[in-house]
């Protein structure tokens, strides 16, 4: 059975046919990316407007998302432009500057280095990137030590996310990678204090800075700052020969004064005559302040080299005060000053440096004898108080004028009342005092007012005491030196 | 009764030095012997034996740390009291060296003679 024709049914394919063909050059156009054209609306509703309605709608959405997608991509090519721009000025800064800077990521690996860094490192920079810095960047100290890299600035940095600054006092040398070739200031230097080394580049002294990079709460990498400080190292060695020449030279002579005053006034005590005998003491007073200045000045130098080392031993701190207190009696005498020290029984010794409580106490003694007027007196007191030993030097001097009581322990400072007292004073004796103080982890204050006195107070903890209670050793009334009104 | 005689080694360089030290201690009583160099002194403390000896850093010949540790060596010189003293205080090698032992270290110029000669005194009578 064959079907018969239908021609109604033609007639209506065909009509729908002639309907899709409208849309036939849209979708050919939209197949190549071109969305612009619109669906012709048809005359008349029929089975197919629903279509074409709905082609045209999707055709719409279409280019509003090409258009938004459109901008987008234009403001996203603006912005990387404009961050290839700061990247460009970012490199030339980082390059242009003259301490060596290399970036690392967590596990230690440099993502970015520049010039001075890689000529400091003696590696290209091309060839640094990806490698391990602390390969790349091994450090020594002074005597030739290998720093295990966790003690190293950058690893100290990412590990407790914390800037890590290592200057001249660290003494840390950057070891020539064998091969590489380290280029440096000064090739001679620390010639001496470095140990041979495979390549014929001795290490270079240098200072570094390392910054951990913190991505959220996480630290994501270091920054490192990398300078060669061998310049500087020679000056501070030079700096610290003529020290320690100026020291011996200058502390020989004067000892050979203080001294032969000291065997002169003790060899005629009863039958100079009393003039002499003035201008021996003056010698000798003089002589003594000279002694005083150059520690000062040896010591402010160790401070600001960060040398200031503490050799802590048993230290019985009212014989380091007693032995001082005896010396500057003798400058004491034919004056109105009433001299005392007074210490408690059974002080335990201190596990401290003596030395250096002896250039403190050394320091607020003298300054208190200086800076007291006829009549007056000064009084020392050693006394356990609380957890800590308490030494206190109190003086019926001119005191410290209010405004300048914040400033006192300042460098070179000296208040306008002292100045006018003692012409000769360096304002360094406090400075020193209490940066050695700090060192001995003790504290130091005062309590002073302008023309009724002051009281120096240091702290040293007795958590330091070497032994227990000293056994009760009779004493001389209280150990007291006593200059008569 | 007369006090025992005790003989003090004073090796120092500077004549000035060394001969208000040796009246010092002559004056008490001490047989003062004196040496200007390092090896002098080394040989002066093996001979002569003395009590205690006050020993400078910077001499000739010999320094004074490089005697102490000669005398160290020495079975007679191992327990001699030893006072170092100088004018250097910057020096850590000093420090290093003689912080094994037992020993005062003093600046020369931070003493009178009468507090040295206490020191002296307090070594060779250590407090009971």
């Amino acid at each position: 059975m064959t079907s018969q024709p239908n021609p109604e049914l033609e007639r209506y394919q065909q009509s729908v046919m002639a309907k899709l063909d409208l849309l036939l050059p849209i979708f050919a156009k939209a197949a190549i990316g071109d969305f612009s054209q619109n669906v012709p609306r048809p005359h008349q509703q029929g089975e197919l407007t629903e279509l074409f309605v709905g082609v045209q709608l999707m055709l719409g959405v279409i280019r509003s998302k090409i258009t938004e997608n459109t901008n987008a991509i234009r403001h996203l090519r603006a912005a990387n432009r404009a961050l290839e721009q700061e990247k460009a000025i970012d490199e030339a800064i980082l390059g242009g500057i003259g301490d060596g800077l290399v970036m690392i990521d967590k596990t230690g690996r440099v993502t970015f280095i520049n010039e001075p860094a890689a000529v400091l490192l003696g590696c290209p920079r091309e060839q640094a990137l990806g490698q391990s810095y602390f390969e790349l960047a091994p450090l020594q100290d002074q005597a030739g030590h290998r720093r295990p890299t966790t003690e190293q600035p950058a690893a100290m940095a990412l590990t407790t996310g914390r800037k890590v600054d290592c200057g001249m006092a660290a003494q840390l040398y950057l070891v020539p990678v064998p091969g590489g070739s380290v280029h440096t200031k000064s090739p001679r230097k620390s010639a001496k204090s470095s140990p041979p080394s495979p390549s014929s580049v001795s290490p270079v002294a240098v200072a570094i800075a390392a910054a951990p990079v913190i991505f959220g709460r996480r630290t994501v990498g270091a920054v490192c700052l990398l300078r060669d400080i061998s310049q500087e190292v020679n000056l501070d060695r030079a700096k610290t020969e003529i020290i320690s020449i100026a020291s011996h030279q200058l502390r020989t002579p004067l000892t050979t004064v203080k001294w032969y005053a000291e065997a002169a006034l003790d060899l005629a005590k009863h039958e100079l005559h009393p003039d002499l005998r003035r201008y021996l003491l003056t010698i000798h007073a003089a002589n003594r302040r000279m002694i005083e200045q150059i520690d000062v000045l040896l010591h402010v130098s160790r401070i600001e080299m960060g040398s200031l080392k503490v050799h802590p031993k048993p230290t019985d701190i009212t014989a380091v005060a007693e032995t001082l207190a005896r010396d500057l009696a003798a400058m004491l005498e034919h004056k109105a000053i009433r001299f005392t020290l007074t210490s408690a029984e059974h002080l335990p010794r201190l596990q401290t440096d003596p030395e250096l409580i002896r250039v403190v106490l050394q320091n607020l003694i003298s300054n208190a004898l200086h800076y007291t007027p006829e009549p007056g007196s000064v009084n020392i007191r050693i006394a356990t108080q609380g957890q800590d030993l308490v030494i206190s030097v109190a003086d019926t001097g001119c005191g410290i004028p209010r405004p300048a009581q914040r400033k006192i322990f300042t460098k070179l400072f000296r208040a306008d009342n002292a100045r006018a007292l003692v012409t000769d004073g360096s304002g360094l004796g406090l400075y020193v005092a209490k940066a050695i103080v700090e060192k001995l982890q003790g504290r130091i204050w005062f309590e002073s007012e302008e023309d009724h006195g002051s009281t120096f107070y240091v702290a040293l903890p007795l958590a330091l005491a070497h032994d227990s209670v000293k056994p009760p050793k009779p004493k001389p009334p209280l150990a007291t030196i006593r200059r008569s009104l | 009764m007369t006090p025992i005689t005790r003989t003090i080694l004073i090796v120092e360089d500077e004549s000035e030095l060394l001969s208000v030290l040796s009246d010092k201690f002559k004056s008490e009583n001490f047989e003062v012997v004196t040496a200007q160099d390092g090896q002098a002194g080394l040989d002066a403390a093996l001979t002569k034996k003395p009590n205690i000896i006050l020993l400078d850093i910077v001499l000739p010949k010999m320094d004074g740390m490089t005697m102490l540790q000669k005398l160290r060596e020495h079975p007679e010189g191992r327990k001699l009291p030893v006072i170092v003293l100088t004018n250097l205080s910057d020096s850590e090698k000093v420090y290093e060296a003689v912080n094994n032992d037992a020993y005062d270290f003093l600046v020369k110029a931070d003493w009178t003679i009468e507090d040295l000669y206490r020191k002296v005194m307090e070594r060779l009578a250590p407090a009971t």
